[in-house]
C-alpha cells in the first residue's frame, strides 16, 4: 500500500490511566475506502482506541495521523471537521430534536451563515436553509428516514435510531465513519440490513468505515481487514480469513465465545 | 372623583404591564440558558443587578442619555457572564448551580459594599424613563430576538447541547464557546431588564436582586415552560400579576405562589407550554 493511501494511521499509540496500560503500543493503518474492524474481549482497548482518535484522550505516547497530520491534540470538534465522524456504543442521539434537525445539525460546520443575518431573518437565510434542508433530505432518503424526518428522534424504531446515527455521522462531511458497535442489540433482520448500509456506504459514497463490533458474521462478513486488541496491545491484524485462523486471537477472543455458546 | 379613579387604576395597570415586560425580557435570557442550552443558573439576578447599577450610574454620574445608559448596561451584563462564563461553564448541572448561586451572592455584597453605589442604602432618585411602551417594545424585539436565534444553525447547536454535550462535540459543535455565546447573550438580556427595572422604579438596593430573585425568575421559566418562548411569557405575566391580583390577602400571596409550583410539578412539570424536558 502506498503511504499516501493511509488515510488514518496509529503509530506506537499508548493510552495510560495511571499503571493500567488501557491501550498499549499499538500501530495500524486504514486505507481511504477500506471496511477496517476492531475486535477484541471487553475491557481490550477497543473503544478506548476510538476515544484516542477522536480526541476524546490524547495519547500518552505515539502519533495519531490522519491524511498525515498529526492529530493527538485536536479537540473532538476539530477531528470532526477535519474529517472523522463516529457514532456510539450506547445511542447518542439528540433525542428531543427531530430527525431532520439532528442531520442540520451535523452539518453545522459546513453551513455559510452568520449570527447576524440569522438573527434578522435576512433572504439569505431562508435561502441558505432551503438549501441545507435540500441537502438533508438526500442523507435522509439515502437511510429511507424521509417520512420519519419531522418525528422526534427518541420515537424511532430501535433500529432506525442506529441508522440515523450513522446518517448523522455521515452529514458533518466525514471520509471516515467510526462506528463503535452499531450492531449491538439489533436482530438479524436488522443487522443483515445494517450490513447492505455499510457496504453501501463505502462502495458508492467512497467512505472508510472503521467498526468495533462483537458480531461477528457482521464482522467476518464485511471487513477487508480485522485488527485483534487483547489488555491492550495488537495481537493480531489480516483479512477475516487469516483471523479466523489465527491461533491468539481464537484463544484470547474467539475461543471463548465459543465456551461462552456452550455454556448457554 | 371617576377620573381620578379611572387614571389611578390606569397608571397601575400600566406599571404592572411594564413590570411584565421588563421579566420577559429577563427571563427569556433565562431561557436561553437554561431551557435552550441546558445550563441551570441560580445567578440570574446577578446580571439583573450589574445592568440595573450600571445604567444609573451611566445615566446619574456620567451623564449619559438613557438609550445609551440601557445599551451600556446590556454591555457590561453581557462582559460579566462572559467573564464569569469563560472559567465555570466546565461545570454540569447541580455544580453549575452552585458556582453562578456563589457569583450571586458575590455580585450582591460587591454592591453592598461599593460607595458608589450607595452601599446597603442603594441608588434612589433614578430618572424615571421605563414607560410603558418603551417596555412593551423592547420586549417584543426581544422576544423576535429569541425566536430567530433559536431556529437558527447557533440555536440548534445551543439545543444540541442541552441534549448530549458529549454527542454536540463529536458533531463538530465548540461546546464551549457555544456555551458561553448563550450565557453572554441570555446575561446581556438579564442586564437590560435590570436597567429598565432601575428607571421603572426609580430606586435600586443590593437586597432587590438577592438569590431569591433569581429562584423568582426560575419561577417564572418553569412555570411557563423550559425552552418554550411563548412559555416565558405566560410563567412571566402569571407570576407577575398573581401578586398584584392577591393583593387584598396578602398575607397568603406566597402561600398560593407555592402551591401553583407544587401543583405544576406534580401534574406538568415541563410547563404551561413547555413540551421538552430539560436534564440539568
Amino acid at each position: 500500500m502506498e503511504k499516501h493511501d493511509k488515510i488514518l494511521e496509529l503509530k506506537n499509540v499508548s493510552l495510560h490511566f495511571g499503571g493500567l496500560k488501557a491501550v498499549n503500543d499499538v500501530s495500524f493503518s486504514m486505507g481511504a475506502n477500506e471496511i477496517l474492524s476492531l475486535i477484541g474481549p471487553n475491557g481490550a482497548g477497543k473503544t478506548s482506541t476510538f476515544n484516542l482518535i477522536t480526541g476524546v484522550y490524547t495519547p500518552t505516547s505515539g502519533d495519531v495521523l490522519y491524511k498525515g497530520r498529526r492529530v493527538n491534540d485536536l479537540k473532538p470538534y476539530e477531528i470532526t471537521r477535519a474529517g472523522m465522524a463516529r457514532t456510539f456504543q450506547n445511542i447518542r442521539l439528540f433525542k428531543q430534536l427531530t430527525v431532520e434537525e439532528n442531520i442540520i445539525l451535523a452539518m453545522h460546520n459546513l453551513r455559510k451563515i452568520d449570527l447576524v443575518r440569522s438573527v434578522l431573518s435576512t433572504p439569505f437565510y431562508y435561502r441558505e436553509l432551503g438549501g441545507v434542508k435540500k441537502q438533508a433530505e438526500i442523507y435522509l432518503d439515502y437511510f429511507g428516514l424521509m417520512e420519519h424526518r419531522n418525528i422526534r428522534a427518541e420515537n424511532l424504531p430501535y433500529g432506525k435510531q442506529r441508522e440515523l446515527e450513522i446518517c448523522r455521522a455521515l452529514a458533518t462531511g466525514a471520509d471516515v465513519l467510526l462506528l463503535d458497535e452499531p450492531a449491538a442489540g439489533m436482530n438479524p433482520s436488522e443487522t443483515e440490513q445494517l450490513m447492505v448500509t455499510i457496504n453501501r456506504i463505502r462502495k458508492e459514497l467512497s467512505k472508510g468505515v472503521f467498526l468495533i463490533e462483537h458480531d461477528m458474521k457482521l464482522v467476518m462478513g464485511i471487513s477487508d481487514r480485522i485488527v485483534v486488541l487483547d489488555y491492550g496491545r495488537k495481537i493480531a491484524e489480516g483479512s477475516p480469513e487469516e483471523i479466523r485462523n489465527d491461533r491468539r486471537v481464537i484463544d484470547a477472543y474467539l475461543g471463548k465465545e465459543v465456551e461462552e455458546n456452550a455454556e448457554a | 372623583m371617576d377620573t381620578v379613579a379611572g387614571l389611578f387604576l390606569n397608571d397601575y395597570v400600566m406599571q404592572i404591564v411594564t413590570m411584565i415586560c421588563i421579566n420577559i425580557i429577563i427571563v427569556s435570557g433565562l431561557n436561553l440558558i437554561t431551557g435552550v442550552t441546558g445550563m441551570l443558573s441560580l445567578g440570574h439576578s446577578a446580571f439583573m443587578s450589574i445592568g440595573a447599577y450600571a445604567s444609573a450610574l451611566l445615566m446619574m454620574k456620567a451623564g449619559f442619555p438613557f438609550w445609551l445608559s440601557i445599551a451600556g448596561a446590556t454591555f457590561f451584563a453581557g462582559a460579566a457572564g462572559a467573564l464569569l462564563g469563560l472559567p465555570i461553564l466546565r461545570l454540569r448541572g447541580d455544580y453549575l448551580a452552585i458556582a453562578t448561586l456563589g457569583f450571586c451572592e458575590i455580585v450582591r455584597v460587591i454592591f453592598l459594599n461599593l460607595p458608589a453605589a450607595g452601599k446597603a442604602l442603594g441608588i434612589n432618585s433614578i430618572p424615571y424613563a421605563t414607560s410603558a411602551p418603551v417596555a412593551v417594545i423592547l420586549a417584543v424585539l426581544g422576544l423576535l430576538f429569541m425566536r430567530n436565534l433559536e431556529r437558527s444553525k447557533f440555536g440548534l447547536a445551543l439545543r444540541s447541547i442541552r441534549e448530549d454535550e458529549i454527542a454536540a462535540e463529536m458533531m463538530g459543535i465548540n461546546v464551549a464557546r457555544y456555551k458561553v455565546l448563550a450565557f453572554t447573550i441570555g446575561s446581556a438580556f438579564a442586564g437590560l431588564g435590570g436597567a429598565l427595572y432601575a428607571h421603572q422604579i426609580t430606586f435600586i438596593s443590593p437586597n432587590d436582586f438577592g438569590f431569591m430573585k433569581s429562584i423568582e425568575l426560575l419561577c417564572m421559566l418553569v412555570l411557563g415552560g423550559m425552552g418554550s418562548l411563548i412559555g416565558v411569557v405566560a410563567g412571566t405575566v402569571t407570576l407577575t400579576a398573581i401578586p398584584e391580583i392577591l393583593r387584598f390577602a396578602s398575607e397568603y400571596r406566597m402561600v398560593t405562589y407555592g402551591t401553583v409550583l407544587i401543583f405544576m410539578m406534580v401534574f406538568r412539570p415541563q410547563g404551561l407550554f413547555g413540551n421538552i424536558r430539560v436534564n440539568v
